[in-house]
């Protein structure tokens, strides 16, 4: 397992490379799940508001 | 009359309903590909002769490098037809994919700076492949500050699209700055015309990802796009049909979140 950790001597520069690039995947899930629960609320305000007038 | 169809196809309704059905078909085949592909490359793939394990890294940043490009490729032709055919979603599915593309970008700079530092000493070279792609991330970040400025939707929409293609001609530079160019950075080993210069071993955890990276890519787009679509279509009767499940409306008793 420490070999495997180790990366042949190469971890601090294979475990960021891999860090950041999952990091920049969980980040796009996030934003795009965010980005659309905003856009669902914003339309049913302005549909409750159209039904108030 | 011919391209009634096409526009229907297009049309925000239907572009918003189909993007929910197809989301998770293309998220879970994406996860299970990205899995297989970390422990392909993690895992099963040998160390390099030349580099050790350092060349691992290769199983994340190109994946990165070919979304990096592909997505600016795809907002430069969704682009065009939605100044041609002035098509609305096309306008949305661009602007929808543009931070996919700015992040993906960003984490190729990154991966490849992280890279470089064990392989060329260096973690930044004014190289023309590393220089080139920064420029592109420039133009991602120029895509998205420029849509940003414009209050109204539509001159927003076609600014933007301009941008998009003409920034496209930074594409091919990036792809042959390696062929036309003396440059640090390695030469194509997949996209070589002929054979790959990679040993199956090495190649097919590499192939895994790019799949699996393109189909992730394809997942957030889809949830991106249906936010645009509804953004844009505020005062659309289907939004509110969608959303109140409207009597006798064509969105009638259907999820807005399926």
């Amino acid at each position: 397992m420490m070999r495997f950790l180790d990366m042949g001597g190469y971890y601090p520069w294979v475990w960021p490379a891999y860090a950041v690039t999952l990091g920049v995947m969980g980040l796009n899930i996030y934003w795009a799940k965010q980005l659309l629960a905003r856009a669902r609320r914003a339309a049913q305000r302005r549909l409750e508001m159209q039904e108030e007038s | 009359m011919a391209w009634t169809w096409f526009h229907r196809l297009a049309s925000p309704p239907h572009v918003y309903r189909t993007a929910g059905r197809l989301t998770p078909w293309f998220a879970w085949p994406a996860a299970i590909l990205i899995i297989a592909g970390l422990i392909g490359g993690l895992w099963l793939a040998p160390p390099d002769y030349q580099q050790g394990d350092a060349y691992r890294i290769m199983y994340v940043h190109a994946p990165s490098a070919w979304l990096s490009l592909m997505v600016y490729t795809l907002m430069a032709v969704a682009g065009g037809i939605g100044l041609i055919w002035r098509m609305k979603v096309a306008h949305a599915l661009a602007a929808a994919a543009a931070p996919i593309g700015a992040s993906f970008t960003f984490a190729t700079l990154v991966t490849g700076s992280l890279w470089g530092k064990p392989m060329w000493g260096t973690y930044w070279q004014w190289d023309p492949r590393l220089t080139s792609e920064l420029l592109l991330f420039f133009l991602y970040l120029g895509y998205m500050g420029l849509r940003a400025a414009f209050e109204d939707l539509q001159r927003a929409d076609r600014v933007s699209a301009v941008l998009a293609v003409v920034g496209v001609i930074n594409v091919p530079i990036i792809h042959y700055s390696v062929v036309w160019w003396n440059s640090l950075h390695q030469g194509p080993s997949v996209m070589y015309l002929g054979k790959p210069t990679m040993p199956p071993s090495m190649l097919v955890p590499l192939l895994i990802m790019f799949l699996g990276f393109t189909l992730f890519f394809g997942a957030v787009l889809l949830m991106r796009l249906r936010a645009e679509v509804l953004n844009r279509e505020r005062a659309a009767r289907w939004v509110s049909a969608a959303l109140g499940g409207e009597p006798g409306g064509r969105w009638a008793g259907e999820e807005i979140g399926a």
